[in-house]
């Protein structure tokens, strides 16, 4: 639809230049040369044909070979002209094979006209800077209200067009809730509002919405498309990252008003500030918002680039309106920015911390971000760490040389029991010598080796397993112990089992889920087993010494599990085995037979034929897991080798007040660690040491790089403040310097757009050569020109553009002006427009009472249909689990956003998928919206809800109810012929649910919100039909 | 999966529903909102038909997500067998991309299939034993021995493959047929996506919205899931205890109140909302039967396989594909995953060649039969090749293969293409194509010519530019035109 607008209105002024004045080059012919010219004959000197350039006068002016291609006053002389007429394939401009049609007559001359009048060319209209111009004089002069005013009407007046009279009072105080709240007003509010006919009655509930907190929640929203903001990292596995606090800071900045030349500052370059606050470093997300890769394979390089080039292309989106991207692979076909010029402002962000192929759920660089009690309790536990490492260091000195002594009889001291095992499996690679002792596996499935904890180790993908014989002796009828190492990548796998998939489900399993060990010893399911896991999470993510003991004993007090050589304290679920457990299957390694393949790293398993006692378990650890260290030089150990050395020396051989300082030590560490492990992280930008040179990459590419280049600005826009540093910082400086073009006429026409459903230059995201030109040029440069000299005041701009006369029309137009403008251009009305999904499904909240107003947080997941993350995820391992509480009802901005799979409630309505940078969402309008709206969980809990609110106070008629329903959706009473429609739906309805008092109870009992539970179901199930009715309402979906 | 939009109508049903239009409003001058829900794109300045007269006027698109060998499948090189073993010639390999999984590999070992293969049907095509079904069918298929992309990982090939270009944003192919060619049904959306796990031990790579997405385009042309589990098509069914009758009572109700409000507001769009909610209503009661195979005689569920009785499979998808291709739906995209046989190529590939060999060369005979196959195409095929070289170890029944982009194997029916018929060729190691390459945007310009779309002619305008599926690259493949 917008597009469709926008092409109206194209050919609206390119078919109509006024005949009595001369042609303007901007908008009369800019427009026709830009769109079938520019490509062979514009800025990109590499697709230029004939050596002619038609964007430069001076070029195009130059003869070239003897012939004059453009010779102003003399169309017919001008061979550009003569190549226009001619009638021959090969010589006619277009040419015929670009794809394109001829130009049409009229184009044609519009051409010669201008050629005629002297061929004047002017500066792209978006490359000057604006100018203050006075507001022009109408005739008509009580409508206006602000000077912003005077620019509609006087061209309403050229047009012969008078306003639309004033919206009704209701319909006007829903309009300016939703635009800048995005919530309906309550029937309290509005009675307020209905019952203050003075004018001071308005702009006071403009400033109470403005300071609203959901204010801000409204404002991100918009600004959260422009950031690609998700919670997902996007390509791939698609793995979960913590960007909220970023969100938050965007709701908080709009709130506080932060000025938007801070704000951008704030956003692109917060870490170069002096000494930058945690705010001012988390405002930097919005360059880490872009998707990141995980796929093993990437090159690495190849996704770094690509990251870099998002950056500068939203940011050239956002700040500049120019679509920069188009002149990363060659010199810009339409606009005046070279390649070169592309890769002086790719310079500004390539010099970050980062990784291509990024394997963390939250890419580094992060910010651990903290409370400011947080941040003291933080100082303070990395202060008793340091304060404890530095004691123990004390006492650990003077043990050097006994330390040195006892590191070279320590392997003879170390090391697994004497006894043979009875299974065995090393994990060396084919081929290698078997290590005596034991029935070795048989490995199924192909396995990649790498370094171990001795020797080698294995690396599975759910797709391998190492296979025992069925009389390998594991059951509840014999003592034994197991021992293996593990680095498991996923969080529920099966490590090993000798156990019936299903019946009886006899035998032996551990499994690890998500770092708790579950040992399973079954003889018959529920009825005779032995069931228990460890309390904690054993370590993860490094390697893990796990050793599971059993006495035989058939009691889980005979049972033992070690992790690290220690013993882990073990929750019991069943504790009732009476029978062997025995089985006649094999035991396998990495694979339970009804799957939950291993994820991740295995190395030297063994089974012994009795229960260990810790001392042993302890001395297993101890001897591979420093079976490296020890054998490793002593000049050649790393820090982590010499720190284990340590921690066994001291266990070992340690005077009492080392081991107390050594204990000491490891408790501070692990206290601060797991203070950290737990505060929320933010994705910020933050400069290597090392600035890395930027070059040219040659058609784009991140393996063809050409000469080097410097940070710097495109020629044509103005030059960088002199002290402006050669970093994020210089640019942001000069993104917000007062003269720039582009910057403020940007971000005034999105806040135009927002409070008029289309920006000024109906192509928010193209203020170049394609892109459209202003409706009214004078108003926004008048707008820009104020934004600045108010210091960039976000909520005064909101307030004048809200509070104006141009806003305050009806947007009720009669059929000839709809005809005459159906697009809305001249702004004889005000527009009427679908609302953005959030809207709906949060005015269905508010309406319902069901919204929880709390601002920020992690984000939430409502109500979505099962399934469709395990249709898309990696094995379809991932479910999404709705919150069994207030996150079903939260605003839809902080609904999480996963980019490969995007919430469907917004998604249906137009929502973006947020992988790349959007300043505009289209409105379309398709019958799936209409299933949304009428059969979601949370859509039909909603309606519910609302029937409950308007059932509660009591002695209080269907009318009354009636009425109530549509002043909390629609802002107004019902007129007696809607009434009546409602009640005659009721009545219908209410026999219906009365007759089948079951259907009743379904209807009522969706959802999980208690509202209208303790209601006769049948007239709660009616009056939920009826809501549903209402909340479908065109007008309740539209906002007029 | 995001799910979305659109019925278009009929320009028959157009005509009539702005008839009723303009008698209901008196306004006189339609609807712009109508129109583009009825036929999305008319007003972009899309061509919302043809450029010229098209071979195939719907797509079934047998995405087999993950890479496929066709070393194993289609490409025979018999000649491997007696170098098997022996490494891979580096010469040969030059400076082609490698994946991070294999380019620290230290020894690149050829390795010839382990299945065996035997030429079939009149045109002689070599089919491996693993597609006994597909290989009864060759004279219907037209084999591009010599497809070859850039991309050597999945979510960059996939997305290349499906929007043209290997990082987000771009509309989908499927999108691009709605924007261009909208519906021919008015119940049912122009763009179906089906999807399906396949059987192969080794974990499915995931899949991304932006594959059936709309990119720029306006988000009505975006592919709609049609799912085996829950609603079919999301949020379908009435809630729990609100039946027919009572929504037809509401929907009654709402347009009444509508048609009351556009009288206040002298808003022609507000009867395109009603008839939105029509539709909705009408697309209700239309998808449940057609999901329904309750209707399909036994010798169907016999053709397909077996596993076309179980919602959810590839088999079932084939059989609810030829449905909507009955129905008029425009873009049939299947996917089914799990093709990534990086380790254990013999066990999994069977697997998976198991999960759609009968039913795809039943969807082709299927349609061929009832006279749907000469204008609908079908595609088979996924996002690149795999390497002769063995990822990892080479043993005697067990090998893996790793992404390979230089050449891989895909097949098209149907729709106007040339049945019979083996394109491309490549070199004896099975590495590079050395006759008649064929790009991914060579055979998207192909398929859309196929559409009767001029691919240099399907544009968007989006940020200033003229935008296309196959970016500013492409030709038509003329020799595999029938």
């Amino acid at each position: 639809m917008r597009r469709a607008t926008f092409l109206l209105w194209l050919l609206a002024a390119a078919s109509a230049p006024a005949a009595d004045a001369p042609l303007d080059y901007n908008r009369d012919v800019r427009p026709l040369l830009s769109n079938r010219c520019f490509k062979c004959h514009g800025p990109d000197a590499a697709a230029r044909r004939g050596k002619f350039r038609l964007d430069v006068r001076e070029e195009a002016l130059a003869p070239r070979d003897g012939l004059v291609r453009l010779a102003p006053g003399r169309p017919d002389e001008s061979e550009l002209m003569l190549r226009i007429l001619s009638p021959h394939a090969d010589e006619v401009m277009p040419p015929p094979d670009d794809g394109g049609r001829p130009l049409s007559p009229a184009e044609q001359a519009l051409i010669r006209r201008w050629i005629a009048e002297g061929a004047p060319y002017a500066p792209h209209w978006s490359l000057v800077p604006p100018r203050n111009a006075a507001p022009p004089a109408t005739r008509e002069v009580t409508w206006p209200v602000h000077d912003l005013d005077r620019f509609v009407l006087a061209r309403l007046e050229r047009e012969g067009l008078s306003p639309a009279p004033v919206a009704a009072p209701a319909t006007l105080l829903r309009r300016v809730s939703l635009d800048l709240t995005g919530l309906p007003p309550t029937p309290a509010d509005l009675d307020r509002f209905l019952a203050d006919p003075s004018p001071a009655a308005y702009a006071r509930e403009v400033d109470r919405l403005l300071a609203s907190p959901a204010f801000g929640e409204r404002m991100a929203v918009d600004w959260l498309d422009a950031a690609r903001y998700a919670d997902t990292n996007g390509f791939f596995r698609d793995n979960t990252r913590q960007a909220w606090p970023w969100r938050d800071w965007v709701v908080d900045a709009f709130n506080r008003n932060l000025p938007f030349d801070q704000f951008t500052l704030e956003q692109l370059a917060g870490d170069l500030l002096p000494e930058p606050s945690q705010a001012q470093r988390i405002a930097t997300g919005f360059n880490r918002n872009h998707g990141v890769s995980g796929e093993t394979g990437i090159i690495d390089e190849e996704y770094r680039v690509e990251y870099v080039a998002d950056r500068v292309e939203t940011t050239a989106t956002v700040w500049l309106g120019l679509t920069l991207g188009c002149a990363r692979c060659h010199d810009h076909k339409y606009d005046p920015i070279s390649q070169r010029e592309y890769f002086g402002l790719f310079a500004y962000f390539n010099g970050g911390v980062e990784r291509g192929l990024v394997n963390p759920d939250d890419p580094p660089p992060v910010l651990d971000v903290t409370t400011p009690g947080q941040k003291t309790r933080l100082a303070e536990l990395r202060q008793a760490r340091t304060a404890a490492e530095r004691e123990l260091k004390v006492v650990l000195e003077p043990t050097e040389s006994a330390r040195e002594a006892w590191t070279r009889r320590a392997a003879a001291e170390l090391g697994a029991p004497p006894d043979t095992p009875l299974a065995r499996h090393d994990f060396e690679p084919p081929g290698s010598e078997p290590a005596p002792g034991g029935v070795a596996g048989t490995v199924h499935g192909y396995l990649n080796h790498e370094g171990g904890v001795v020797g080698e180790a294995a690396t599975f993908d759910g797709t391998q397993h190492v296979e025992f014989p069925a009389d390998t002796p594991l059951s509840a009828a014999q003592p034994w112990t197991l021992s293996l190492w593990v680095r498991p990548s996923n969080s529920l796998v099966c490590l090993l089992a000798k156990i019936e998939p299903a019946g009886d489900r006899t035998g032996v399993e551990v499994l690890w889920a998500k770092g708790q060990i579950q040992v399973n010893l079954v003889d018959r399911w529920v009825a005779s087993a032995l069931e228990v896991q460890t309390r904690d999470p054993v370590r993860r993510g490094d390697w893990t010494h796990l050793v599971i003991t059993y006495d035989a004993s058939r009691r889980a007090a005979g049972l033992r599990v070690y992790a690290d050589g220690r013993e882990a304290p073990l929750q019991i679920t069943r504790d009732n085995l009476a029978g062997p457990a025995v089985n006649a299957l094999p035991l396998r390694l990495g694979r339970r037979d009804s799957g939950l393949g291993y994820y991740g790293q295995m190395d030297q398993f063994r089974l012994l034929g009795r229960a260990l006692s810790p001392a042993e378990v302890r001395t297993w650890y101890w001897g591979e897991r420093l079976a490296r260290p020890l054998a490793a030089a002593a000049g050649a150990r790393d820090a982590r080798a010499r720190d284990l050395l340590v921690d066994c020396f001291v266990e070992r051989e340690g005077a009492p007040a080392l081991r107390a300082a050594h204990a000491a030590a490891a408790a501070a560490r692990a206290s601060e660690e797991e203070f950290r492990a737990q505060l929320p992280k933010a994705l910020v930008m933050q400069e290597a040491a090392q600035p890395r040179p930027t070059r040219v990459l040659l058609r784009g590419q991140y393996d063809a790089p050409g000469e080097e280049v410097r940070p710097g600005v495109p020629a044509v826009l103005p030059p960088l403040p002199g002290d402006a540093p050669a970093n994020r910082l210089g640019l942001a400086r000069w993104l917000v310097r007062p003269d720039h073009p582009l910057t403020a006429r940007v971000a005034v026409n999105r806040l135009w757009a927002l409070c008029f459903g289309e920006g000024l230059v109906a192509t928010a995201n193209d203020f170049g050569a394609q892109g459209a030109l202003p409706t009214h040029p004078e108003l926004l440069d008048w707008l820009a020109t104020r934004y600045v000299a108010s210091g960039w005041d976000t909520k005064a701009l909101l307030r004048l553009l809200v509070t104006s006369a141009t806003y305050r029309q009806s947007s009720v137009a009669p059929p000839a002006l709809r005809q005459r403008d159906p697009a809305n251009q001249l702004l004889a009305r005000a527009p009427s427009f679908r609302l953005p999904a959030e809207m709906i499904r949060d005015q269905a909240l508010a309406a319902s009472g069901l919204l929880v107003a709390r601002v920020g947080g992690p984000p939430v997941k409502p109500y979505q249909p099962p399934g469709l993350w395990e249709a898309v995820s990696y094995n379809g391992e991932l479910t999404y689990e709705i919150d069994p509480g207030e996150g079903r009802w939260r605003r839809s901005l902080y609904t999480f956003w996963k980019r490969t799979a995007p919430p469907p409630a917004l998604q249906i309505l137009d929502g973006p998928t947020r992988e790349t940078c959007v300043v505009s969402r289209p409105r379309t309008n398709t019958p799936l919206q209409a299933l949304l709206l009428l059969n979601d969980e949370g859509y039909v809990e909603a309606a519910r809800a609302l029937a409950a609110r308007v059932l509660a106070p009591p002695r209080r008629n269907d009318r009354a109810r009636g009425t109530e329903l549509f002043r909390l959706v629609v802002a107004r009473a019902p007129d007696p012929e809607e009434l009546a429609a409602v009640e005659g739906l009721l009545t219908r309805q209410l026999r219906r649910y009365r007759d089948d008092p079951a259907a009743a109870r379904r209807l009522a009992g969706v959802g999980v919100a208690p509202a209208g539970r303790d209601r006769d179901p049948a007239e709660l199930a009616a009056w939920t039909a009826v809501a549903q009715t209402v909340l479908n309402l065109d007008e309740a979906v539209t906002r007029r | 999966m995001p799910a979305a939009p659109q019925p278009h109508l009929p320009p028959g049903n157009l005509a009539l529903t702005r008839r009723q239009l303009l008698g209901r409003t008196a306004t006189g001058i339609g609807s712009l909102a109508l129109a583009s829900l009825l036929r999305p794109g008319l007003l972009a300045g899309a061509p919302a038909a043809p450029h010229f007269a098209p071979k195939a006027k719907r797509v079934i698109y047998l995405f087999m997500h993950g890479g496929p060998s066709q070393l194993d499948l289609f490409d025979h090189k018999p000649d491997l067998r007696r170098r098997h073993g022996e490494e891979l010639p580096a010469s040969l390999r030059g400076t082609q991309r490698l994946t991070g999984m294999t380019s620290g590999q230290k020894a690149f070992p050829v390795t010839a299939s382990l299945f065996q293969f035997a030429r079939h049907g009149r045109s002689g095509a070599w089919v491996s034993e693993l597609l006994p079904h597909t290989a009864g069918i060759v004279d219907e298929l037209c084999f591009i021995r010599s497809m070859h992309t850039e991309a050597i990982n999945h979510d960059p090939a996939v997305t290349l493959l499906q929007t043209g270009h290997q990082q987000p944003g771009r509309p989908s192919f499927g999108s691009w047929a709605s924007y261009g060619l909208g519906s021919e049904n008015r119940d049912l959306p122009a763009f179906t996506v089906l999807l399906s796990r396949g059987s192969a031990a080794r974990p499915a790579d995931p899949l991304y919205a932006r594959l059936w997405g709309s990119g720029f385009l306006p988000s009505n042309h975006q592919g709609v899931g049609f799912r085996s589990a829950g609603d079919p098509v999301l949020y379908l069914s009435n809630p729990p205890g609100l039946d027919a009758a009572t929504r037809r009572d509401q929907l009654d109700t709402l347009a009444a109140l509508n048609r009351r409000a556009a009288e206040r507001q002298l808003d022609p769009e507000i009867e395109t909302r009603v008839a939105q909610y029509e539709m909705a209503y009408r697309m209700q009661a239309s998808v449940p039967g057609l999901l329904d195979l309750g209707d399909e005689p036994a010798r169907s569920f016999e053709a397909y396989g077996p596993q076309s009785r179980v919602p959810g499979t590839f088999a079932a998808n084939c059989l609810l594909a030829r449905r909507l291709a009955e129905r008029g739906v425009r873009f049939i995209q299947l996917y089914h995953r799990g093709w990534d046989q990086h380790y254990n190529l013999p066990s999994d590939l069977r697997l998976q060649a198991g999960d759609v060999d009968q039913p795809g060369a039943a969807l082709v005979r299927d349609l061929k039969q009832r006279g749907l196959l000469d204008d609908t195409l079908v595609i088979w095929g996924g996002e690149f090749g795999r390497t002769t070289y063995s990822q990892g170890r080479l043993e005697a029944a067990n090998y893996g293969r790793d992404h390979h982009g230089g050449c891989f194997t895909l097949w098209l029916a149907g729709g106007g293409v040339k049945p019979g018929y083996i394109h491309g060729e490549t070199d004896e190691f099975c590495y590079q194509v050395t006759r008649d390459p064929v790009h991914v945007h060579d055979l998207n310009a192909t398929l859309l010519h196929l559409l009767g779309l001029d691919h240099t002619r399907l544009t968007y305008r989006f940020q200033g530019r003229d935008y296309r599926l196959t970016d500013v690259h492409g030709r038509v493949i003329q020799p595999v035109l029938a």
